[in-house]
């Protein structure tokens, strides 16, 4: 959605199927999706259980091939590449999950697990060397060069998530993808790990992006969002468009349903609360997705998919009634 | 309970009256231990407040703070042997800390119901949704099989399931992980009882779904005039439906007060720190007021004040044992600087 010169990555009506039960469903995880990060970006991706997101995020770091519509990595398509180049490429687009035990090898070293990039991708001349650079890695993320002989159980889930920040920082990747990466975090501990994400992104000049269904998280950290809904974009706004701007219905209600710590007095807006559930993503609804919950729901909704569609310059929406600023859902 | 039910009917009008200032569930020095090898480990320390009839309260704390055992223990549902409680958990006046478990049964689902975190593993896989109902009506009201069945369906309708007749069938995997929690829910209060204890009742929902549990569970408890105790980590959540919040860290209460009142003027440095840690409160791409350190674990608690290692306004005081204090407005802060320090809240 920037210009298409300096983007880093460039997705093109990516969709991903997967092949489930006996019957031969598919489930559209991901059913086509087109947009593109500018380099030293942070772009948000927002949406609920089944949205897709998390598979996006695979497509990204081309860990999950598109079963159809192409990614470009740096103005490349990964799978393209001869089989060297492709590895040489993974390197510089890097993935971190959400649960940081799960992400860690329980019977290896933390410094262990940090070094083993570097052996894979031949970097350092010598054990010796690679282990001065993963000390100097733990080190910047705020880990202690005495934990680097720890085990990760006796870690705590803070310090583990900043391992897993180190390991995918050493090679000095271009782009950080964070699946849900402060999810299973304290909020205190969230503070920490989010402030440390500000700070790596500015010294490592990272592309940043930032899966979750936390909204206030995505908020903070990214300069834009993209709000998946079973599968879609339904929308893409600059963080500053979305507060109180929104277009599209289902951003309205998501962002009137998270609950905000303030006093009373304060507690401005309307809320909105969507009735019903996701529907499956075996056999989504006809025209728009998002109809069958939507609170403005029209019968041309059910017929016709609603083409994602620039509202401004950076605003884009995907449906046929996009609400006005000051607009009151019913 | 049926030997209760007549003592209350007999004990006339002045008595009931006075049931309804006098709190309803008042916990005063709860200490809650548990077994680490030889050694008893405490957990929960020096725990005291008190619910309203009818009012809401939020406990907030991170992990290891201590607010599900305190939950649970509220219940007797901690492991005999495991775990060791002292102090007074009194509902109605009437002492319930330490009773033997046929008449905690009498209390648990009657009197006071919990909901959990994970509704998929709080049911049983191996019964209907309306057995599950059925069961805990039968066991309380003593109703039959076929009036278990006909409540049920009416219990399922007013949790909002669609063609309850048909799902009072279905196993708890064939539903979603929403329409699990309103089965939960259901079921916490088919028997009406005085207090609900929900812990992270809407955590593993998403967001839109965590709105219209939200939106139930207060209706139904405002309609049956039944008092909550929400556990959270959210403070926006508990913002949202609580009327009062209790703050926990490393296993003691260390602040009461309204929402309002917390949120605005919090008078604990620990409240203070947490509330300046979210990040929907803090400008855009600036970084965030972190709290630094984390919680102690119980076998390496701190002397003194438990969050004096990790506050920026600890003295020399701090290091000595503190007492939940109350200070001029009636809120209780465990913090024998709050009358010097003017913290930050979440309106700066």
């Amino acid at each position: 959605m920037t210009a298409a010169v300096d983007s880093i990555i460039s997705v093109k009506d990516v969709r991903v199927h997967f092949k489930i039960g006996i019957r031969g469903e598919t489930v559209k995880a991901v059913d086509g999706v087109s947009f593109e990060i500018a380099e030293g970006d942070t772009l948000g991706i927002i949406g609920e259980s089944g949205s897709g997101k998390s598979t996006l995020a695979r497509v990204l770091v081309a860990l999950l091939a598109p079963t159809a519509g192409t990614i470009l990595q740096d103005g490349r398509n990964p799978y393209e590449l001869p089989p060297d180049e492709r590895r040489r490429q993974h390197r510089k687009f890097q993935i971190i999950f959400q649960d940081p035990h799960a992400a860690l090898n329980p019977r290896a070293k933390v410094l262990d697990s940090v070094r083993e990039p570097l052996e894979i991708s031949g970097v350092g001349a010598s054990k010796q060397e690679r282990n001065v650079m993963a000390i100097a890695m733990l080190r910047r993320v705020g880990i202690n060069s005495e934990l680097a002989l720890r085990y990760p159980h006796e870690l705590s889930g803070g310090q583990k998530q900043r391992i897993n920040i180190a390991r995918a920082l050493i090679l000095q990747p271009k782009l950080l993808v964070a699946d849900e990466a402060t999810a299973a975090l304290d909020v205190s501990i969230q503070a920490d790990i989010l402030n440390l994400y500000m700070d790596l992104k500015e010294e490592f000049n990272l592309t940043f992006v930032c899966i979750t269904h936390d909204l206030a998280v995505a908020m903070h950290v990214s300069r834009a969002i993209a709000v998946m809904y079973l599968g879609v974009i339904v929308e893409y706004a600059p963080v500053a468009v979305l507060h109180g701007h929104s277009a599209h219905p289902y951003t309205r209600a998501l962002l009137s349903a998270e609950p905000v710590a303030l006093p009373k007095r304060l507690q401005t807006g309307q809320r909105i609360v969507l009735q019903g559930e996701i529907p499956s993503p075996v056999s989504p609804p006809s025209g728009c997705r998002f109809r069958t919950r939507c609170p403005i729901v029209q019968p041309v909704c059910a017929e016709r998919v609603p083409e994602f569609r620039k509202l401004a310059d950076e605003h884009y929406v995907a449906c046929h009634f996009p609400l006005e600023r000051k607009e009151v859902m019913p | 309970m049926s030997l209760e039910l007549q003592e209350s009917e007999a004990s006339g009008s002045t008595a009931a009256a006075q049931r309804m200032t006098a709190p309803l569930l008042t916990v005063k020095d709860l200490e809650v231990f548990f077994r680490h090898g030889r050694d008893w480990l405490r957990v929960v320390e020096g725990t005291s407040f008190e619910v309203a009839r009818g009012e809401t309260i939020g406990i907030v704390g991170e992990s290891g703070s201590g607010k599900t055992v305190t939950g649970l223990s509220i219940l007797g549902l901690l492991p005999p042997g495991l775990a060791r409680t002292q102090g007074s958990i009194r509902l109605d006046g009437r002492e319930i800390n330490g009773l033997p478990e046929s008449e905690m049964r009498s209390i648990r689902g009657r009197k006071i119901s919990m909901i959990f975190q994970e509704p998929m593993t709080a049911l049983d896989p191996v019964f209907t949704v309306g057995e599950q109902i059925g069961e805990t009506l039968r066991t309380h009201t003593g109703c039959s099989i076929r009036e278990g069945r006909d409540r049920a369906i009416e219990a399922l309708t007013q949790v909002g399931i669609p063609l309850p007749e048909r799902r009072i069938n279905e196993y708890p995997h064939q539903l979603s992980g929403g329409m699990r929690q309103r089965v939960m829910i259901a079921i916490a209060l088919a028997c009406e009882p005085d207090l609900l204890i929900a812990d992270e009742p809407t955590t593993a929902l998403d967001v839109t779904i965590q709105a219209q549990i939200l939106e139930l569970l207060l209706k139904l408890v405002q309609a049956r005039g039944t008092s909550l105790i929400f556990i959270s980590h959210n403070l926006g959540v508990v913002a949202q439906c609580c009327e009062r919040m209790v703050t926990m860290y490393a296993g003691q209460v260390v602040e009461t007060g309204t929402i309002d009142d917390v949120l605005e003027h919090p008078l604990h440095p620990y409240t203070s720190g947490l509330l300046r840690s979210m990040p929907s409160l803090a400008k855009p791409g600036t970084r965030l007021a972190s709290i630094g350190g984390r919680v102690p674990p119980p076998d390496d608690m701190p002397e003194g004040c438990h969050f004096q290692p990790r506050c920026t306004h600890a003295v020399d005081r701090c290091r000595e044992p503190q007492a939940l204090l109350r200070n001029a407005s009636g809120r209780d802060v465990r913090c024998i600087r709050h009358n010097e320090l003017a913290l930050p809240g979440v309106v700066a």
